[in-house]
């Protein structure tokens, strides 16, 4: 196995994927959410406790 | 048994109003981990037996180490909700559950890659990768669970009883592995670290762990949002039009 | 509530989960038949090699008791789901650990017999030779039930009222009983391979540990899972 450079190259490569692509998906759900928050607000026509 | 406290009452109790300084505080994780990892990547010699697949262990480690972090998180919040039935308590414990369920498969993924070269086969029936196995199919029926049941209560009590029980699990899967490979004389993977590694390991470690926190509030965050907008749609249904 | 009251709170429920198992005694046989035929395919999947199979009696037979008796546990309040019966239950001013214990013991009752005719035709399927004493032997297979019927208990009251119950039980569970498989498939390997119980000595011990901690933690976290 004398290319083991490729095999740490796809090592990094993976965990930058997996982090960056959580990533993602944590931006989208706030978004998501915020939204959520945004049209519930006016539903309640901005009630608070 | 005293029911669930419903959290939230407006915008003002969302933790951090402004999710302004947590992203601030990802960019911050983020930095240092690429730092780290240059740093690691750099000046870290080949290994005499592995060369630079040693370098493959900055990344796979601190996910490992971080995972159970984030499982013991959930454990800890499952416990809290048991005891004190606070929502906020169940949602921490769901954030932590998902950024675990991360960090656990990208331990194994890392784990696999590195092994191939090393050991000549994509898996070993090693006791931690073994057991780390476990803690993802444990994560992950954690997450079916709570996306197959409806009703927040319900979800929370029966997601706070089954991480626990996962919890208590881990170790026993780590022993029993443990003894199984022993019982069929398997050589066990040399768990030395040479010194000249550790603080490679540790700053990645501390890296990866600012980064986890960061995930896990942010998840946290968004779920405080989902369930302040689910209450204010109910509320808004009970008083009528 | 004094102690007898609940355990004639126990002994009922048992009694009713059982009559009505009794009553619908196709269900048992359909359960033990599905042990049956899946040691076969194990068979047919392992090779006709008699050392193969003998090396992997002990695991066909402990995968054949978990894959049939996981359909025994979310039977278990299938009864009560379907005639609404579970409120009127919960209503009635009693601990709930005798909702549990009774559960328990009429699933481990119902997973024993299914035992008594997968176990016999696993030792003919897989052309055991003999069995170094048949009380240890006994004793591993009865251990690890529990651990496996405890657990199975607890997951289903959650499982059989939520939505895809039929993957959601198994999905919950197996990770769970990953230390029950390995002490009761290695403790039954050592056994059926002839060796004396020293070999299978560690492994009694950790079944008797995880059954102790998993059956006491299912009991207090019972409490919190049935009310919702």
């Amino acid at each position: 196995m004398r290319d083991t450079n490729g095999f740490v190259v796809a090592a990094y490569l993976v965990m930058w994927i997996g982090l960056i692509g959580y990533g993602l998906r944590l931006f989208r759900v706030t978004r998501e959410a915020r939204r959520q928050l945004d049209d519930a607000s006016r539903e309640g026509k901005g009630m608070t406790v | 048994m005293s029911h669930a406290v419903p959290l939230e009452r407006d915008r003002a109790s969302l933790p951090a109003t402004n999710g302004r300084w947590l992203d601030w505080f990802g960019v911050i994780a983020v930095v240092a981990l690429i730092a780290s990892q240059v740093n690691g990547v750099l000046t870290s010699p080949p290994d005499r037996d592995m060369g630079h697949l040693q370098k493959i262990m900055y990344v796979h480690v601190p996910s490992a180490w971080n995972a159970f972090i984030a499982f013991f998180v959930v454990a800890i919040a499952s416990l809290l909700y048991l005891w004190k039935g606070q929502e906020k308590h169940d949602l921490l414990a769901a954030s932590a559950a998902e950024v675990g369920t991360l960090f656990t498969g990208l331990t194994l993924a890392l784990g696999s890659i590195w092994g191939r070269p090393t050991w000549g086969v994509w898996w070993t029936w090693d006791p931690r990768l073994t057991s780390t196995a476990v803690l993802f199919l444990t994560f992950v029926g954690y997450l079916a669970l709570r996306s197959f049941v409806d009703d927040s209560e319900r979800r929370a009590q029966w997601s706070a009883a089954v991480g626990l029980l996962g919890a208590l699990n881990v170790p026993i899967v780590y022993m029993s592995v443990k003894w199984w490979r022993t019982l069929h004389q398997m050589q066990s993977n040399p768990s030395t670290v040479d010194p000249e590694y550790v603080i490679g390991l540790r700053t990645n470690g501390i890296a990866v762990l600012l980064l986890l926190i960061y995930f896990i509030m942010k998840r946290y965050r968004a779920a405080r949002m989902e369930r302040l907008a689910e209450h204010l749609v109910e509320r808004a249904a009970l008083e009528g039009p | 509530m004094p102690l007898a009251q609940d355990l004639r709170r126990v002994r009922a429920i048992i009694w009713k989960d059982l009559t009505t198992e009794r009553r619908s005694k196709a269900g048992f046989n359909a359960v033990a038949f599905l042990g049956v035929l899946i040691l076969l395919l194990f068979g047919f999947a392992l090779g006709p090699d008699a050392e193969a199979l003998r090396n992997a009696a002990a695991g066909a037979l402990w995968l054949a008791i978990l894959f049939s008796g996981v359909l025994a546990f979310n039977r278990s309040y299938q009864l009560e789901l379907d005639g609404a019966a579970l409120e009127p239950l919960l209503l009635y001013p009693a601990p709930r650990w005798t909702i549990f214990a009774g559960k328990f013991a009429a699933n481990l009752l119902f997973v024993l017999l299914v035992e008594a005719i997968v176990v016999p035709v696993a030792i003919i399927l897989f052309q055991v030779k003999s069995v170094a004493g048949w009380l240890p032997a006994g004793g591993v297979l009865l251990l690890g039930s529990i651990g496996f019927v405890g657990l199975g208990t607890f997951y289903a009251s959650m499982a059989s009222r939520s939505r895809a119950r039929e993957v959601l039980l198994p999905l919950l569970l197996f990770p769970m009983l990953v230390p029950v498989l390995l002490a009761s498939a290695e403790a039954s390997s050592a056994l059926l391979a002839g060796n004396p119980m020293q070999d299978a000595g560690a492994w009694v011990k950790l079944l008797i540990a995880f059954d102790v901690i998993f059956v006491v933690a299912s009991f207090f976290a019972f409490d919190h899972v049935i009310e919702v």
